[in-house]
Order: C-alpha cells, then sequence, then structure tokens
C-alpha cells in the first residue's frame, strides 16, 4: 500500500512539480498516473522510492513514512521498470535479472531458480537467453527482461514508467496483455505511469488524471469515461470516450441472454413465429448441442418451405462474436458485417445470447445522459 | 665465419648468412601474426614457437665461438649459452603456453607472448653489436662513427622504458581520478578548469616545459617525468570523461532506481560500460609518451633519445638510428599489446553491435 499526504515537490526556482497530492493506491492495485506532459506524473511516482525527494507532505510505503528508511534498502524493495528499459548492457541477461537479488546478497542457488522463475514469466524460455546480452535481444524482448528484472527480488510494490512506451504498437498490446495476466498472479501494488489513454483504460484499477501537479479525478476507468469530472477531464479523454467505455463492458454482461433461435431439425413454420413474435428480421439456427449452425431471415423463412433450404449455413466464426469480447468489439463486428443484431457464442461456438445494434445504443445514450448531468 | 669483428672504425662486411637469417625471421613473424588461428591448441603452439627458432639464429653468425658452438651474447655481455638451448627453451615455453592457453584466452595470452617475442628477438638484434656495426657500416660508409660508445641500446631502452612507466602509471592514476571525480555531480562544476588544464598541459611544447623544469627540479629524471605526466594527461582525462559522460543516463537511473549505491553504481554500471573509451585513451596517452621520453635526453633523464640527441648534435646519422628505430619498435610493439589488452578487457555484451 502507498499512501500519498498532501505531497508537494518545488524547485529551487519556484515551480511546483506537485502541487498538494493526496491519494492512497490499494494493495494488488494497478494505479495508472495519466496527465499531459509536465502534469507531475513521472515526479511523483519517482518519489516513491525517493528518486527525487519530496518538499513537503510525506508518502508512507506499507504503513511507513519512506524517508525513515535508508534509500538503498527502500529502492531495493520497490521494483523498477522505465519506458528507455536501462537493462544494464555489459552485463548477460541472467546478470541484469539477478542485480537486486545480489544486491541484497542472495544465495546463488537461490538467485538461479529465481532468475529462471521470471524469465519464464515474462514469457521468455530461460536456457535460450540468460546467456545473451541486451543488445542481442529485440526490444520486446528487452522490456520483458526489464519487467523480469523489475520484479527480481519479488518486491511487493513497482513502479512502471511507461514500460510499454517505445515498443510497437502490436508488441505493446501483447506486452499489455501477458503483463495483466502476470498481474493476476502476483497481485502486486503497481503505480503505472503513462500518458496513452487507452493504455491507462486498459490497465488501471484507477486512474489518476493528473494536471498541473494536481489530482483532476481518481476513479475507476469505467467511472471516469462515464462522468468525466470536468472538460479538462472530458477532453483527455476523448471525443471516442462513449465508444472507449464499450471497450471496457464485456459482451456477456450485458447481451440478450434469450436469443432469437430455431432447432436445425425445426420445421420451417416455428422460424417464422420466432421472427413475426420478436418482431426481428431474422433468427438464429442452432444444431442439437446447441451449437450456432447458420441463421434464417425473414424474407427467406416466408418463401421456403423447409428449414434446411430457408436458412444460410456458415461458419459460427463468420458471424457471432465470442462472450467474453468487448461490446466495442461486437460493435466493430456489427458495422463491418452490417448486422443489426449479431449472436454471441461461447468458445465451443454454443449460442449463448445476442446483442443488438439497438441495445449498444441504449448503453451510449444512457451514457451520455448520465455524464452531461455533471457539470463542467 | 672467418672474417674478424670488432668495434672500430672501417668498412666491415655484411654477414650474408645473417641477412639470409633475417629475411626468414621476418617473413615467419609477419606469417605467424597473420596466420589464421588454429583450432587445435597443439598446432597452434607449434606454429608459434617456429618464430623465434627461426629468430635467435639470427644471433649466431657472428657471436663468440667456442669450439664451433655459437654462444649467445647480450649486448656486449658473453653469456657463454649456446644459442640453441635458447631457442628450444623459447620454443617448449611457447608450445607450454600455447596448449594451456590457446582454447582458453586465445586473444591475450597468445598475442603478449608473441609481442615478447618480437622484443627479445629484436632487442637481441639491436644489442647485438658486431652484426648492428657491419649493418650500419655498408649503409653509411662515411659515418665516423657506427657505434653509440657510451651505453648499449639495451640499457637505453631499459630507461626509456621505467621513463614511460613511471609516468604512465602517474597519468593514469591522476587522469582517472581526474576523471571520474569532475564527472560526480558535486564536482562536475570543476570540469571546465581540469578541461582547461589538461588541453593546456598538451598544448605547451614538452620542449618547453622540460626546459622549465629543469630550474625547478634540476636535472635527471624527474623533470622529464613531469613533463611526460603533463603531456599524457589530456587523452586520459579527456576519454575518461567522455566515457563516463557517454554512458546511458537511463542505465544509471535503472541502476538508483533498483538501489545500487554511488560508488556501487561507479564500479559496476559506469566504469565497465566506459571501460572502451577510458582504456583507448589510456592507450593513445602510453603511445605518445613513448616518443615523447625521447625529449626526456635533453633533461638527463636517459633513454633512447641519448643517442639521438647526441646523434644530431654530432651529425651523426647511425646515432640517431640507434635511438629512433628501437623506440618506433616500441611504440608498436606497446600499442599491439594495449590493443589486445583493451580488447579483453571491454566487456563483451558491448563487443556485440547493436
Amino acid at each position: 500500500m502507498i499512501t500519498f499526504e498532501n505531497v508537494v515537490k518545488q524547485y529551487p526556482n519556484g515551480f511546483r512539480a506537485v502541487d498538494g497530492l493526496s491519494l492512497e493506491v490499494a494493495p494488488g492495485e494497478i494505479c495508472v498516473f495519466i496527465g499531459p506532459s509536465g502534469c507531475g506524473k513521472t515526479t511523483t511516482m519517482r518519489m516513491v522510492n525517493r528518486l527525487i525527494s519530496v518538499s513537503s507532505g510525506r508518502i508512507l510505503v506499507e504503513g511507513r513514512d519512506n524517508r525513515d528508511i535508508p534509500a538503498e534498502e527502500l529502492r531495493r524493495k520497490i521494483g523498477y521498470a522505465i519506458q528507455q528499459i536501462g537493462l544494464f548492457p555489459h552485463m548477460t541477461i541472467y546478470e541484469n535479472v539477478a542485480v537486486v537479488p545480489h544486491l541484497l546478497g542472495w544465495e546463488e542457488s537461490r538467485i538461479r531458480s529465481q532468475v529462471d522463475r521470471l524469465l519464464e514469466l515474462v514469457g521468455l524460455d530461460p536456457d535460450e537467453q540468460r546467456d545473451k546480452y541486451p543488445r542481442q535481444l529485440s526490444g520486446g524482448q528487452q522490456q520483458r527482461v526489464g519487467v523480469a528484472r523489475a520484479l527480481g527480488a519479488d518486491p511487493p510494490i513497482m513502479l512502471m514508467d511507461e514500460p510499454f512506451g517505445a515498443i510497437d504498437p502490436i508488441t505493446r498490446e501483447v506486452l499489455q496483455d501477458e503483463f495483466l495476466q502476470i498481474q493476476k498472479e502476483i497481485s502486486k501494488t503497481i503505480i503505472f505511469v503513462t500518458h496513452d489513454i487507452d493504455e491507462a483504460i486498459k490497465m488501471g484499477d484507477r486512474i489518476a488524471i493528473l494536471r498541473e501537479g494536481r489530482i483532476v479525478q481518481f476513479d475507476t476507468p469505467d467511472t471516469i469515461l462515464a462522468h468525466p469530472k470536468n472538460n479538462f477531464v472530458r477532453d483527455f479523454v476523448g471525443a471516442d470516450r462513449a465508444l472507449k467505455r464499450l471497450g471496457l463492458v464485456r459482451i456477456n454482461e450485458v447481451m440478450d441472454t434469450d436469443p432469437p433461435m430455431v432447432a436445425y431439425e425445426a420445421k420451417i413454420e416455428e422460424a417464422r413465429n420466432i421472427i413475426q413474435k420478436r418482431k426481428l428480421r431474422s433468427a438464429f439456427v442452432v444444431d442439437r448441442d446447441g451449437r450456432l449452425r447458420g441463421w434464417v431471415d425473414k424474407e427467406a423463412a416466408e418463401r421456403e418451405t423447409s428449414l434446411t433450404e430457408a436458412m444460410a449455413e456458415v461458419p459460427y466464426s463468420d458471424i457471432a462474436v465470442r462472450q467474453n469480447a468487448t461490446v466495442r468489439d461486437a460493435l466493430s463486428a456489427m458495422v463491418t458485417r452490417s448486422f443489426r443484431i449479431t449472436p454471441v457464442v461461447d468458445s465451443k461456438g454454443k449460442l449463448v445470447g445476442s446483442i443488438s445494434l439497438r441495445s449498444l445504443q441504449e448503453l451510449v445514450e444512457r451514457d451520455d445522459s448520465e455524464a452531461s448531468e455533471v457539470s463542467p | 665465419m672467418t672474417e674478424e669483428v670488432t668495434v672500430t672504425q672501417g668498412r666491415r662486411q655484411v654477414p650474408v648468412i645473417s641477412l639470409i637469417w633475417l629475411g626468414l625471421a621476418v617473413l615467419l613473424l609477419v606469417l605467424s601474426f597473420f596466420s589464421v588461428p588454429l583450432k587445435d591448441a597443439r598446432f597452434a603452439g607449434e606454429s608459434a614457437s617456429l618464430a623465434p627458432n627461426f629468430w635467435l639464429p639470427t644471433l649466431a653468425p657472428d657471436t663468440n665461438s667456442r669450439d664451433g658452438m655459437t654462444l649467445i651474447s647480450v649486448g656486449a655481455i658473453d653469456t657463454g649459452i649456446p644459442f640453441w638451448i635458447l631457442a628450444f627453451v623459447f620454443a617448449g615455453l611457447e608450445l607450454w603456453l600455447a596448449r594451456i592457453f590457446a582454447q582458453r584466452d586465445e586473444k591475450l595470452i597468445r598475442p603478449l607472448f608473441r609481442a615478447a617475442t618480437v622484443f627479445l628477438a629484436f632487442w637481441s638484434f639491436f644489442g647485438h653489436l658486431p652484426l648492428w656495426d657491419a649493418l650500419l657500416s655498408t649503409i653509411f660508409p662515411r659515418s665516423p662513427q657506427i657505434l653509440y660508445p657510451r651505453t648499449t641500446v639495451i640499457e637505453l631502452t631499459a630507461q626509456h622504458l621505467e621513463l614511460v612507466i613511471v609516468s604512465s602509471v602517474i597519468t593514469i592514476g591522476i587522469g582517472l581520478a581526474l576523471g571520474i571525480m569532475v564527472t560526480r555531480a558535486q564536482f562536475r562544476e570543476f570540469l571546465p578548469l581540469v578541461s582547461d588544464f589538461v588541453n593546456a598541459g598538451q598544448t605547451v611544447p614538452t620542449l618547453g616545459i622540460v626546459a622549465i623544469m629543469v630550474p625547478i627540479i634540476g636535472l635527471g629524471f624527474w623533470p622529464a617525468i613531469v613533463a611526460l605526466i603533463l603531456y599524457g594527461m589530456l587523452p586520459v582525462v579527456r576519454n575518461a570523461i567522455a566515457g563516463l559522460e557517454a554512458v546511458d543516463p537511463f542505465v544509471i537511473d535503472s541502476a538508483r532506481g533498483m538501489g545500487m549505491t554511488p560508488s556501487q553504481i561507479l564500479w559496476q554500471i559506469e566504469l565497465p560500460n566506459a571501460s572502451r573509451i577510458i582504456l583507448a585513451g589510456i592507450r593513445t596517452s602510453v603511445v605518445i609518451n613513448i616518443g615523447t621520453a625521447a625529449l626526456g635526453a635533453y633533461a638527463g633523464s636517459g633513454g633512447l633519445g641519448v643517442p639521438i640527441a647526441g646523434g644530431l648534435s654530432q651529425t651523426i646519422f647511425p646515432f640517431v638510428l640507434l635511438g629512433a628505430l628501437p623506440a618506433a619498435l616500441l611504440a608498436i610493439l606497446i600499442d599491439y599489446v594495449l590493443e589486445r589488452i583493451e580488447f579483453v578487457l571491454t566487456p563483451k555484451g558491448l563487443q556485440i553491435e547493436k
């Protein structure tokens, strides 16, 4: 747990980089600091491990004022990863990851197993990478090593300053996903600095939006997107915040769990009934195990005499979205396929629900009306 | 060989057999330098051991013979040791070392040994007065004197090396300390001062420094040393500063962030990462010193500058050669050795191109 109490950083020229910031980072959460450059987010982070000194106020690290702990001792207990990675080029990958354990005087055998475990955790093959030098690795691999090194001695707290900032967008997505997966296992208390709002929304359990050394809003990503506190936050999260918010919602949280469906063996009348009764333009066809086989539209159902002739039989992956995808993915699928309704399946292809364009519209409108109630 | 060789005036014949040996030796030496490294230690050792086997006989043709056996002289001293014993000792030693080190450390030990072989061979050659005398009197038939009468090349080289080693050790010590100091945050304000000082040291002509030092310190060893230190300081300090400044600031930030102390950061992070540039500066400084040390002769410090100065003032060219050739060779050899040391000391991770 990290607690900031009225923290101020004032430079000799009078400039206040951080101006009376109070905040509490709960154990095991990823707290994202975000804001325009010069907002004090990195300064605030660097005061935690005393790379920058606090002018007034205090920072409690696991309940202790961090100035009561010798700086080196404090830093060895706090993982540190930066955008520029800063791997030691003259040391092997093994030596890089082993730096903090060595500083703490661990036994060599313990360090060895720890390094192997960490390399595996970040998705690197220890036998293959251990003896290489940083310059022999790609940018993505180096950043993985950077994360492994920050985790070196299993610190309870980690500070990460745009750790995925210098990596190409595709690799960045992969590393973000992997890191979230790792965090599920290790549950560290993390301060994560970024200037990328999408990254903040994706990575953060809570987001602190900073401006001129002060916190403008500190909330969960969903709340920030739904209820931006003022114009600054609204501009910062972007005009597409409704869309971004859809990216936070899983399909299975909002889908219609009673999708219009007919069995593959059923008669054509059954299809006509469902379409008519629910005032739809189509219904989904499933087999005996409930797996999606295709769909039948209103015109075909009325024209043809059997369901097998009326239906369009297609692989489920062509028309359905997975239930654990985000609503934003569903919207994207519907727009590209020009569907008004899309079936939702589980990982085995079983139809579990449906989601319609209209229901998404309602979701967005609800957010907007809620948001506009808050005066700027 | 029946001719009589004496250290006196007059035209003498170059022993033909000496020239043949010399040619062969040079050829083999060149080959041994450029030969493809052999994987098998045995072959490496044997090929390397060839060089001294062919070298040492160059001493032979004119050395003292006793009962038909050629004996080794060091300078003018007859050691009474048959040359072939030394050749065998050399070959055996080299074979043994090559076997030990060829696989483990081919980068340093073999080059060092090779340089030592060349050193011994050449200085046997320069110290071999009859041969030297015969060779130079053929080239300079009208020169009034051929051999420097006061002392031997071996002794001059020893003095020269002493000047270079003492001044270099002090230069490196002070230079690195200065370079490290002015790159620390608390002493950074001294950086321009130190920078100006070392620049001035190299701008003022060495001969000028020697001339100023003599009235202050007196004649002899130390005025030359002071001049050499001032003159050689620039590359060491400049490269130390450049090397330490060139270390990626984010690497240092990471080291701090992980809880390394300032001295751990200096010794474990900054110096290894700056080592290549620092060592290059040391190498430049030492090699410059070898040349500059010849000027020490004017302060009475001895060294290979003595015959050069003497030869120039009396216009006896063979004297100049006797000082200049070994000095030049010394510079080349030491540069070669330092280059290998630089290579070995530079961390492997830094030798990988990005």
